[in-house]
């Protein structure tokens, strides 16, 4: 503890003993004071000798309920702490005080330094939820790994809330206009005594019929709220198959049931407009991806056009055109031998068709060898009468496969020559 | 079966994906982007489609 600081405190002495200066013991009383059974406690009383303060702090104390002369604990609420707890207050009143105890050493005393307070009633409802909060979240219910992401595109939305209220007109409102869907109502009370168990029936009604619930309530007191802090309620969310949005009371009221949900938004109007996306903000989305999936492809085609224009220019232009030039010439050529041969064959067909081919044939002299007869030549030439030729020539015979080497013995002449 | 907008827009974004992607053949890049079409056509019928409806639960 901190006064056991032996070497600093007390260091003067008087009579034998140690002599402290008012600071020192102030500082003792402080640190005595700084006790974690004295630090954010919750303390239930009547309260007396309130004293409003012109400055808007709330001086008072509060003191055993029905008895006059038992103990008293002196409170100050500051101005913020007053004015954001609001509400009634008097003397008589029988509440829970939240706060801390501190030393006030410029006057020498102790007070308990109130941040906040309800009427007893309701203050023990709020340690209740106090409590219910501590035992769901050690069950792991509010942890953030158990909060699933909300479908994109839902086809059902499910509403948990009362048939009547205005939290259903406002959902209906918005997705009507933002994206019409299918809306399941699970109507249910929303407040009263019963209404936690009218919650958790509407809820496992519309489990597995949506894609995701709301689960609504306009806004209202604590006391009104109360349902949605049920154990049993914040269970049933948890266990529903399909995510939860809750848009429960006010933005500044939180409710157990808005820690187990999968999100939590302030208003029923928000709870729509977060569950179903705006079609005109989808239609511009396809508009861009029909940009996307047309810029793409003309990307592509041009690219796939580029790459053969490159192609084009690597296969050498030059050789090319020179290898064109030498096939057009050999084309020339073939070209023309073909219409010599052509014309060449049409001729001989028709020379053949007028049997004047065959006329041709047979004036062939060596034809006339193939049909037995011998041509006689004399010094090379070709013999075409008897009259060249005397007794003692040597002629030769050309024959079909050689020739005779012949010594004329007589010659005989054909009487009409 | 027909397909929930979701799925028809995450169809959309894959061939955007594959006609991005080089080693996608143009041949199969063309017949993607007619299958892209489509699937714009069919998401704006989805649109234009959706309606209103409102089903109360009894409380049995």
């Amino acid at each position: 503890m901190a006064y056991a600081q032996k070497g600093t405190l007390g260091e003067r002495r008087e009579h034998g003993t140690s002599l402290f200066s008012i600071s020192e013991i102030s500082s003792v009383i402080s640190s005595i004071l700084d006790d974690s059974r004295l630090q954010d406690i919750w303390v239930q009383g009547e309260v007396t000798n309130f004293r409003p303060h012109v400055s808007g702090h709330r001086y008072f104390s509060l003191s055993e309920r029905g008895q006059t002369s038992g103990a008293m604990l002196n409170c100050v609420m500051w101005k913020s702490d007053a004015r954001r707890t609001g509400g009634e207050f008097r003397d008589g009143m029988d509440v829970i005080a939240f706060g801390s105890i501190t030393h006030y050493s410029p006057q020498g005393k102790y007070q308990f330094i109130v941040r906040d307070l309800r009427h007893a009633g309701v203050g023990e409802k709020h340690l209740l939820v106090e409590r219910w909060k501590a035992e769901l979240a050690a069950e792991g219910l509010f942890s953030e790994e158990r909060k699933r992401p909300l479908p994109r595109f839902p086809l059902r939305v499910g509403v948990v809330t009362s048939e009547t209220g205005a939290v259903l007109q406002d959902i209906r409102n918005i997705i009507a206009r933002r994206f019409p869907v299918e809306i399941i109502v699970s109507p249910t009370a929303v407040q009263g005594d019963s209404a936690h168990v009218e919650i958790v029936a509407a809820l496992a009604r519309i489990d597995g019929r949506a894609d995701v619930v709301i689960i609504g309530r306009g806004g209202g007191s604590f006391e009104d709220l109360f349902p949605f802090n049920h154990p049993d309620v914040v269970r049933a969310i948890s266990r529903c198959s399909v995510p939860v949005v809750s848009a429960i009371g006010h933005e500044v009221d939180f409710t157990l049931a808005d820690f187990a949900a999968d999100m939590r938004v302030p208003t029923p109007s928000a709870a729509a407009e977060l569950v179903v996306q705006d079609r005109v903000v989808l239609k511009e989305a396809l508009s861009e991806y029909a940009r996307k999936l047309g810029a793409d492809l003309i990307g592509k085609l041009d690219r796939a056009s580029r790459e053969i224009g490159d192609l084009r220019s690597r296969i050498a232009p030059g050789r090319m055109q020179r290898r064109i030039v030498e096939r057009q010439q050999d084309t020339a050529v073939m070209a023309e031998r073909l219409s010599r041969a052509l014309s060449a064959k049409i001729t001989i067909e028709r020379l053949v068709q007028s049997g004047f081919w065959e006329k041709i044939e047979n004036r062939n002299p060596l034809l006339l060898l193939e049909r037995g007869y011998a041509i006689i030549e004399k010094d090379g030439r070709i013999v075409k009468s008897v009259q060249a030729i005397t007794t003692g020539d040597r002629v030769q015979a050309r024959m079909k496969g050689g020739r005779l080497h012949l010594t004329v013995r007589s010659v005989t002449h054909d009487k009409d020559l | 079966m027909t397909k929930t907008y979701e799925e028809l827009v995450n169809e959309l974004k894959e061939i955007i994906k594959a006609i991005e992607d080089n080693e996608t053949g143009l041949d199969e890049s063309i017949a993607l982007y007619e299958r892209g079409a489509a699937i714009i056509r069919q998401c704006e019928n989805l649109l234009a489609s959706a309606e209103l409806k409102i089903t109360m639960l009894g409380r049995d």
